[in-house]
């Protein structure tokens, strides 16, 4: 059976699948985003020249729409200043894009394939947010559900922040908190022994940086996110021309002011259900998520958790995931491979007592 | 503002659920296709649904007035009620109980798409971590 694992994350889709001849990990990754693209600018059969990744879809009027998709639409939209469009808002299926589930279907087809025979996907969700009222999660799983089974494979959601403490929390029996920094929502999940026990989500990310950092120097969204991710030190922004700098220094306010948000609201779910979790030994925190990616992200968590006094256990370490923006990947299909190896021992099982 | 969960449709109406918490609510009305054209609702595009869909968020947002249509509709129907409820708030006042898997749910349409086939760049990483999880977890199963 092929089984893989799929983060869906507002900004990237990462899927990953065993090459069990190799001993190898397949990696694939896509911006989860898209740009429509007039005719005026790049005629359907000029597209075929290029090496972009796009799809031709006709419109209801049998018109031809050319959408450019993944990385292919990030570096499109930074060359002609076009804003793109983001199939997911806030951790699930955008409500306004009328587009977004075919564009998603196609994505992941290139991602991870079409299964002809068995196949099995993990992928993973959000857990519902505290601090505003997003759409229900569950529709998104739902919808998800129905790509997968149009691209041959069944499927099970899991936790976002789960799946990071799969990845990551082997040494420690899968005990441990995890923090998913993502583009639309910031996850986090305390685990015990692999059982998740506190699960929530809070309603900014990546997203909400780069926003604010564009309005409050004025520059739009992916120019911001361009800065961002190329290479951004968060202990010394003081890099490039002005206008980067200041870019760069609007990120740092805004990163600052994200960790103490979702801490303050990470402390205080903790202490409300402090009656409920009784562990006792050391827990290790495990920061992850492509919003964790700029250098010394984890030295500025460390910095403003250790300000916070109220937090009420004791911490091992406080780490980051060995590849923040694989980790939800990873845990998606180590959980897949180990509910299909349960399935698989209980199957012969079942025949032979059928038999006998 | 509500959020649309599930559209249920035959040719004559259209039932859009909302779930609000652990609630789930629901309206339902004329198929709005079937007085604007005479396209049949079971063979409706995935595009189309999204649209009236839209539409109705576009209206339920719009018209505060449908709020005391729906709990018309809904007190009619005989739905449960629960007793701690804000009478205010028609989205926690009634209760409506259904199972999700008898609604729709749009199904992807990419028959008329067309992508390009620009190779990907797969990464590979070694795979003893993830033997090492494995193993770890199989533990836990045998104890």
């Amino acid at each position: 059976m092929k089984i893989i694992g799929v983060d869906i994350g507002t900004m990237n889709i990462v899927s990953s699948c065993m090459n069990a001849e190799e001993n190898q990990m397949q990696i694939d990754t896509m911006r989860n985003m898209f740009l429509p693209v007039s005719s005026d600018v790049l005629e359907t059969n000029e597209l075929i020249d290029t090496q972009l990744d796009y799809i031709i879809q006709k419109d209801d009027n049998e018109k031809d729409q050319v959408f450019i998709i993944g990385d292919d639409a990030f570096k499109f939209s930074q060359i002609f200043g076009n804003e793109i469009k983001r199939p997911m808002n806030k951790g699930v299926v955008s409500a306004g894009e009328i587009d977004a589930i075919d564009v998603l279907t196609v994505m992941i087809e290139r991602l991870s394939g079409r299964c002809k025979d068995k196949g099995h996907a993990v992928y993973s969700v959000p857990a519902e947010a505290i601090d505003i009222k997003t759409p229900p999660v569950l529709y998104h799983e739902k919808v998800f559900n129905r790509i997968f089974k149009t691209l041959g494979y069944s499927s099970k959601p899991i936790n976002e922040a789960l799946a990071v403490i799969y990845s990551e929390c082997r040494d420690s029996n899968f005990t441990g908190i995890a923090l998913s920094f993502g583009a639309g929502l910031t996850n986090i999940c305390c685990s015990y022994k692999g059982q998740p026990t506190i699960t929530f989500s809070v309603s900014r990310g990546g997203d909400w940086i780069d926003q604010n950092v564009a309005q409050s120097v004025g520059v739009v969204n992916s120019r911001v996110t361009n800065v961002k991710e190329r290479d951004l030190d968060l202990m010394n922004p003081k890099v490039g021309k002005k206008r980067e700098k200041r870019v760069r220094e609007a990120l740092v306010f805004y990163y600052e002011d994200l960790i103490e948000y979702v801490l303050t609201h990470f402390i205080k779910q903790f202490n409300q259900n402090i009656d409920m979790l009784d562990i006792d030994e050391d827990i290790p925190i495990i920061v992850s998520g492509g919003t964790s990616k700029p250098k010394n992200f984890v030295e500025l968590f460390r910095k403003v958790f250790n300000e916070e006094k109220d937090f009420p256990y004791d911490i091992s370490e406080i780490r980051q995931a060995e590849d923040p923006l694989i980790a939800v990947s990873k845990g998606c299909l180590i959980y897949g491979l180990w509910d299909n190896k349960k399935i698989d021992s209980k199957e012969p099982k079942q025949s032979v007592e059928s038999i006998e | 503002m509500f959020i649309i969960n599930y559209v249920c449709c035959n040719v004559y109406h259209l039932t859009i659920y909302v779930i609000h918490g652990a609630h789930m609510f629901f309206l339902k009305k004329r198929n709005p296709l079937m007085r604007q054209s005479s396209k049949k609702l079971n063979t409706i595009s995935t595009n189309d649904m999204i649209s009236i869909i839209n539409t109705f968020n576009q209206k339920l947002d719009e018209q505060t007035q449908i709020m005391s249509q729906i709990y018309n509709l809904l007190k009619n129907n005989n739905f449960t009620k629960t007793s701690n409820v804000d009478h205010q708030s028609v989205e926690t006042e009634l209760i409506f109980e259904s199972k999700a898997q008898d609604c729709y749910i749009p199904d992807p349409d990419i028959s008329s798409i067309t992508s390009s086939n620009k190779k990907r760049k797969i990464k590979t990483m070694d795979s003893k971590s993830i033997s090492d999880a494995l193993d770890s977890l199989n533990e836990f199963d045998q104890k």
